[in-house]
């Protein structure tokens, strides 16, 4: 099996075309980097033709719809890419395997097909380009763990050990890989009358190389969607600080407090805690400063 | 002459390796098989798997093996599932009776009685985030059990030891001799005697429970226990009825209630010996009588389907 794994990376490995140059983003998500002179990274001469080739890496294991969009800074009196050349792109899921994360990877060509872009005019004031991608999706990341819930944590119950606090660090959570994920849960469980009030103090953490931005699951910038349940338990969580059901995430990191008080079904019993970020995000990588060499006028 | 030299040499080692024997396999002297075997909860094998997928149709049994040497009769054990869900249908935390006798050990029948409880089936209903997930099932036995005590101990008194009465028997010494206990998750330990005053004698008898469960009231219904209420309580009839035990909130008699606390408890009782000119022998029987508690997990991976 590891055999197959090892064989499965190296392929993966070798599809690519001559592997990227330049800035490109680890995210955790879908990461992005331009491949290997695609535009070149050093000079661009006037009149030469030129593609923009960006890789994605999809390390998310359900499909993604992203929209990749490819601009420059010089404006379109000098030709190059005309305003934002954007293209919407479906990549498939990474693939599990022994718990090791197989990524798919996906090139895309700017402007696509046989054509190319060139800059012209430059005499007229250009002297540099930089040329960005810009990279925006939806994503749905799920975390969860198995957590106790005990009735009565004063009562014994043989073959079980259940402790009204429990811990849950980064590698105890089970999750997607995801730009913004939760890095720990803290539970703790108490009795209430004939119910349970259940507190679990949610950390979230966000990769700074892309923002939250407004987009399907929310007009607001930095807001995503968060929603707490366990699985076999008719338990309704709130969570603050929120504004209805979204967290501001305007920070690398973020605590949010989520508390629901129901009825349990046994004295105790593991229950899947599923948590779900839901939001729109975007990554954006740049070429930094291009040269652009002007072509010669013979008089 | 290489040969003949090899067996003697063969014969030597086997009559060593024999002479080694330390007698540590000693028979028991009681009636008794012994030891501290109760009823075993297990899984019966692939009831479940211990690797399913989400969303697959999984057995599941539990095994009810009975070490101990009183039989239960059908019914009275009883099996559930529980501390874990998600399993559909399935029915999680209902104790369900054997169909059949459990039949304990003894000296004629060395293996114990086997009951299967079949729950049905149920298959994991709701995501699995990443590649496969793992949990714990748990399942738990509750029965009624005995044990039983007959071991011979001496009537006496300081009366009769100091004085020119017959001794036929000394007061000194474990009288909770090898196979004087049934095998049981209950134990009678330790059982001594002292003279107490002219004409009484004590007896200290400690009782502990050596299953590794939690014993709880023989009259508590096992769907209705409290564990505030009903845990590590013992019902204990002795005989000859003429001795007096200190009991549970200060009850005195040859039967009543005890509590172990920490899983043991020591039992004083006395008994006025009529002094009839010497010691005598008599038989000593202690009947415990309780419900037992036991629980036995096993993990499972769950593949997302």
């Amino acid at each position: 099996m590891f055999l197959l794994v090892l064989v499965s990376v190296i392929f993966i490995s070798s599809c690519t075309n001559g592997g990227t140059s330049g800035p490109e983003t680890r995210t955790g998500g879908v990461d992005m980097g331009f491949l290997l002179n695609r535009p070149p990274l050093d000079e661009i001469s006037e009149g030469q033709s030129f593609t923009v080739g960006v890789t994605l890496t999809n390390n998310i294991p359900r499909d993604v719809d992203c929209e990749l969009c490819v601009s420059d800074t010089p404006s379109d009196n000098f030709g190059g890419i005309p305003g934002s050349d954007c293209r919407d792109i479906d990549i498939k899921s990474a693939q599990l395997i022994n718990e090791e994360i197989i990524p798919e990877m996906k090139e895309v060509y700017f402007p696509g097909g046989d054509n190319t872009y060139s800059y012209n005019n430059l005499p007229f004031g250009a002297d540099t380009t930089e040329i960005r991608a810009t990279l925006t999706y939806n994503i749905v990341s799920r975390t969860s763990a198995f957590i106790c819930l005990i009735k009565d944590p004063t009562i014994e119950i043989p073959g079980v050990e259940c402790d009204y606090q429990e811990s849950f660090s980064y590698n105890d959570l089970k999750r997607d890989y995801a730009p913004v994920s939760v890095d720990r849960v803290e539970k703790s469980i108490v009795p209430e009358g004939t119910k349970n009030r259940l507190i679990l103090d949610i950390t979230l953490k966000k990769n700074q190389q892309g923002d939250i931005v407004s987009g399907s699951y929310s007009n607001d910038e930095n807001m995503l969607v968060l929603d707490v349940n366990l699985a076999g338990t008719d338990a309704d969580f709130i969570c603050t600080p929120t504004k209805g059901d979204k967290v501001k995430m305007d920070e690398s990191s973020k605590e949010v407090k989520c508390v629901s008080t129901f009825k349990m079904d046994q004295d105790y019993y593991e229950d899947s805690l599923d948590i779900s970020l839901s939001y729109t995000y975007r990554t954006v990588i740049n070429t930094g400063s291009i040269d652009l060499n002007k072509k010669e006028e013979i008089y | 002459m290489r040969k003949e030299f090899l067996f003697v040499v063969l014969i030597v080692g086997v009559l060593l390796i024999a002479g080694c024997n330390t007698g540590d396999d000693e028979t028991p002297e009681g009636p008794f098989v012994g030891g501290n075997g109760g009823v075993v909860v297990d899984f019966s094998d692939g009831a479940p798997l211990t690797e399913f997928d989400q969303g697959e149709e999984i057995p599941f049994k539990v095994k009810l093996t009975n070490l101990g040497e009183f039989d239960i009769p059908a019914g009275d054990t009883k099996a559930k599932l529980f501390g874990f869900t998600n399993f559909g249908d399935l029915e999680i935390d209902t104790f369900k009776g054997t169909d059949g006798i459990l039949y304990g050990v003894s000296k004629i029948r060395e293996e114990g009685g086997e009951q299967v409880i079949d729950f049905g089936t149920g298959s994991y209903d709701k995501d699995v985030v990443g590649e496969f997930t793992e949990l714990t099932l748990h399942s738990m036995v509750c029965y009624p059990y005995e044990t039983n005590t007959n071991t011979r101990v001496c009537m006496s008194s300081r009366r009769i030891s100091e004085t020119e009465g017959e001794e036929v028997c000394s007061v000194n010494g474990e009288k909770a001799i090898s196979g004087a206990t049934s095998a049981a998750p209950i134990q009678i330990t330790s059982i001594t005697e002292e003279f107490k005053g002219s004409n009484s004698l004590l007896f200290k008898i400690i009782i502990q429970n050596e299953g590794g469960g939690e014993v709880i009231d023989k009259d508590v219904n096992c769907e209705d226990y409290e564990p505030l209420t009903d845990k590590d309580l013992v019902y204990v009839n002795i005989a000859p009825d003429d001795l007096v035990c200190d009991f549970l909130e200060g009850e005195q008699g040859s039967s009543g209630r005890i509590k172990l606390t920490g899983g043991s408890k020591t039992l004083y009782c006395e008994k006025e010996v009529e002094d009839i000119g010497n010691s005598y022998q008599d038989d000593l029987v202690i009947d415990l009588t309780y419900k037992y508690m036991d629980t036995t997990s096993m993990g499972v991976k769950i593949y997302s389907g």
